[in-house]
């Protein structure tokens, strides 16, 4: 097809696999080129970009307003933490502060796109190691979810549910009280799972011990987000630089030290522990209001950021105007870019067949790299 | 070992009535007559293309195997190959680095085969549109016979596409 140099690995035996653009799952394209001996990993080198889209210079061709939809669309799964940043930026450039209620409604939105992405991995997980039990179960609980996300906020994903100045809809109390019963439910078969997992001689013998980065690999390479605190990195946004309501929330980040698939599954489950706590607390401590403020015209050649903890890590987005309320320039940052590499290192040691297990753990969004 | 088994058998049965099909999603004319198309009823096989989509689309064509939609249960599957494919389900605007690739898949797919074209960006480019980095809607790239909008469409609308392509049309 083309004449890209991949790195020759030299041996005898070594083999070499070339893996996508189209990959044989529904999943984003890309290229893994393995060498290999017999079934063992000698090297992995990822090519990446199949999916550039041109989203920033797409960005240039925008109004402020115009933006904030692209924004939710650089990455599908994590609209939420996106369209927040990209909130949170021009806020910075107009000088506005959204009404408290929509602060905390946006944090609403995040640890509901948190929970739901978290199932749908944890279904994947147990799939990806041949338990289909596993994904039956959670991809049922991440539909209820998204169909009570539909109903509360008029979209499955809640996409264009933030806005800059607050978010697009409000919750009356029935949503609420729906919510509440939503926690109750999630958080009692989640806990049944997770025993269930824990439990699975044949899933724990794939997980463990399997992909595994070390802490202090992850701290030289810069292993961000969920993947980073699976190998001991406690960073996490909401703890670490809170917007509001986080502040007042407080979040327990979860950390493990093993760096396997099975330290990346644990911490999901703990932070839909967590999310769920979370969820609740917001609930209860939901002020009344407004859930929009005005946004003023921007000043041109002024420039804002906004920095969210999505599921998979920091979202940042980085804004420049231009005149006439358009954007000059717009880079939006995915975790992703920073964790693709790591995932080179994660499967060296492993054998093939372990490499969806392992690249599903990280679960890296190749349209957030690419742009 | 008990607790799954009791988790199965409290959960129960949770398919749903799958959708009608709807000749508003046809792009072009019928290109398959109705005496081939009856051949993919009830044994379907679906290869997935992104063609540069955001990953909303792969999430809900992703949920079409879970126990409520239970596509395989219409005796519909995803398939890894192209050459084991009837039909083709591609999203995204078509980034130019994935042309090829695309291209490639739909002419390892042999004959008669059937495109669905999924999403905004499959419909029409979406937000992203035509640019030096994407060709737009799916039908530029190659043949499409259903397109289903929708950012992104729910499964169900998905499941109504994809029947639409396989039936005649009515009338």
């Amino acid at each position: 097809m083309d004449d890209y140099p991949f790195v020759r690995v030299e041996g005898e035996g070594v083999h070499e696999i070339p893996v996508g653009p189209v990959h044989a799952g529904t999943i984003e394209p890309g290229h893994f080129r393995f060498s290999i001996v017999g079934e063992g990993v000698l090297r992995l080198e990822e090519r990446l970009g199949y999916k550039h889209k041109g989203i920033e210079k797409r960005f240039e061709q925008m109004t402020l307003a115009e933006g904030a939809k692209l924004a939710g669309r650089v990455s599908g799964d994590s609209t939420v933490a996106y369209a927040w940043a990209y909130a949170m930026a021009v806020e910075a450039i107009t000088g506005i502060t959204p009404p408290p209620r929509a602060l905390w409604l946006r944090a609403l939105l995040l640890e509901r796109e948190r929970v739901g992405q978290h199932l749908w991995d944890l279904g994947f997980l147990g799939n990806d190691a041949g338990f289909g039990f596993g994904l039956a179960q959670f991809s049922r609980l991440r539909e209820d979810w998204l169909r009570a996300s539909n109903a509360w906020f008029g979209h499955r994903y809640l996409m264009d549910a933030i806005v800059p100045g607050g978010v697009a809809r409000d919750i009356d109390a029935e949503a609420i009280a729906g919510i509440r019963r939503e926690i109750e439910a999630v958080g009692t078969t989640v806990s049944t799972l997770r025993e269930i997992y824990v439990n699975h001689a044949g899933l724990q013998d794939r997980f463990v011990d399997c992909g595994r980065i070390r802490q202090d690999q992850a701290a030289r390479l810069g292993l961000t987000g969920l993947a980073g605190r699976a190998s001991g990195i406690a960073s996490d946004l909401r703890a670490k630089i809170p917007p509001a309501p986080y502040d007042r929330l407080g979040v327990n980040i979860a950390v493990r030290t093993g760096g396997d698939v099975a330290a990346r599954a644990t911490v999901r489950v703990d932070e839909i522990v967590e999310s769920l706590r979370l969820l609740g607390a917001i609930l209860n401590g939901l002020p009344s209001g407004g859930i929009a403020a005005p946004v003023p015209v921007a000043p041109e050649n002024a420039f804002g950021v906004g920095w969210v903890e999505g599921w998979r890590g920091e979202v940042l987005i980085a804004l420049e105007t231009g005149a006439d309320n358009r954007i000059r320039r717009c880079h939006p940052h995915d975790p992703s870019w920073q964790n693709w590499p790591l995932l080179e290192r994660a499967v060296l040691g492993n054998i093939v067949p372990d490499f969806p297990l392992i690249n599903k753990s990280f679960n890296l969004s190749y349209s957030g790299q690419d742009l | 070992m008990y607790q799954t088994l009791k988790l199965i058998v409290t959960t129960g049965i949770k398919t749903e009535a799958p959708p009608q099909p709807d000749d508003a999603l046809r792009v072009a004319g019928e290109r398959l007559k109705s005496e081939i198309l009856q051949y993919f009823a009830g044994a379907l096989t679906i290869r997935h293309v992104d063609a540069g989509s955001c990953n909303g689309c792969e999430l809900e064509i992703n949920a079409l195997n879970n126990p409520y939609y239970n596509l395989e249960g219409l005796g519909i599957k995803f398939v890894a190959s192209p050459r084991h494919a009837d039909m083709l389900l591609v999203t995204g605007p078509v980034s130019r680095h994935m042309e090829v690739a695309l291209r490639r898949t739909y002419e390892a797919t042999p004959e008669p085969k059937l495109v669905v074209a999924l999403g905004d960006c499959g419909c029409t480019g979406g937000i992203f549109g035509e640019s030096y980095a994407s060709c737009g809607r799916v039908s530029n790239v190659i043949p499409v016979d259903v397109a289903v909008p929708g950012c992104p469409p729910t499964p169900f609308a998905i499941m109504q596409g994809i029947l639409t392509a396989i039936s005649a049309r009515k009338g």
